[in-house]
């Protein structure tokens, strides 16, 4: 009665390559999995974008019987500068799912929505373009990837160097 | 129509496991002497009297729940991971049980250091 999750990430031109997260570090100029960030070349330049992060949850193991869904994600920490913005495609409702495209460093036109702050009261990444568990969930033989979270930053002219934020996955398992 | 059944080994301590107690004096619980595990569908929820979780380390006492005719069992592990790629990286588990009834929906989340949140929503009333 148990599973293993793991977050992945893809990168470059369709179908791109997955490569398990081991952190999200936004860069201006890499679409990479896993920056280590060099601020002279990684800095984004206020008023412009990151790259966008394309990611999902994939189960490496899951027993059978078991289930997983209620997928979610939001950040904590207050030091966003105001003026900057964490745009998602994650969200409570309506959820879209999108197919693959190579992550860009202008405005995204798929993360438009807020990242959330706080935990979301109802899973905001879809499985299966469900939201609800209902048809979509990951399960021993059945559907073992999300739909992809997408999320880019942008940053303004009062924008504070080095600044972090704390990225939040959650989700539930059923047994 | 095959019978799922799993085996573990029977030294693996259990942070929370759960306990269905029925009306006639019997028990299920979830990992049983023959290292069994069970499954919550395998509760007979028609004859449940309360519906415990148990620790199987020491300090923690049990929580149960008195049943009542009409309630719906819910149960499941809410696992969180913060700080990827950090010094910081957490991933902790929450246990999470209570009941959907005909009028409300009852949560009680098990924390990592054993305090315990309820929480409760009035289920929509369907016109």
């Amino acid at each position: 009665m148990t599973c293993t999750l793991a977050i992945y990430e893809r990168n470059g031109a369709p179908a791109g390559t997955a490569t398990a997260v081991t952190n999200t570090n936004l860069s201006g100029s890499r679409d990479s999995p896993n920056i280590t960030l060099i601020p002279a070349t990684d800095a984004i330049t206020a008023g412009l974008y990151s790259y966008e992060k394309w990611q999902y949850f994939t189960v490496t193991s899951i027993d059978a019987g078991t289930t997983v869904s209620g997928l979610k994600v939001w950040y904590t920490g207050t030091i966003i500068t105001t003026g900057d913005a964490l745009n998602t495609n994650a969200t409570t409702t309506s959820w879209v799912q999108s197919a693959y495209a190579q992550p860009k460093n202008t405005v995204s036109t798929l993360g438009i929505k807020t990242m959330p702050s706080t935990e979301p009261t109802t899973a905001n990444v879809g499985i299966a373009n469900d939201l609800t568990g209902t048809t979509g969930y990951f399960s021993n033989g059945g559907t073992t990837v999300s739909d992809y979270l997408i999320f880019q930053i942008s940053v303004n002219a009062a924008s504070t160097a080095g600044h972090s934020v704390t990225m939040n996955y959650q989700y539930d398992e059923y047994a | 129509m095959t019978d799922l059944r799993v085996y573990r080994d029977d030294s693996e301590i259990l942070m929370w496991k759960w306990e269905a107690h029925y009306l006639d004096g019997s028990v299920l619980s979830q990992k049983d002497e023959d290292g069994i595990f069970h499954f919550i569908k395998e509760i007979d929820q028609s004859k449940l009297s309360s519906f415990w979780m148990i620790s199987e380390l020491p300090n923690y006492p049990p929580i149960a729940l008195q049943w009542k005719e009409g309630r719906k069992i819910i149960h499941f592990y809410r696992v969180r991971r913060m700080s990827i790629g950090t010094p910081e990286e957490l991933i902790y588990r929450m246990y999470c049980f209570g009941y959907e009834g005909p009028d409300e929906k009852v949560i009680l989340t098990i924390m990592p250091d054993g305090g315990v949140i309820v929480s409760d929503e009035v289920v929509a009333e369907v016109m």
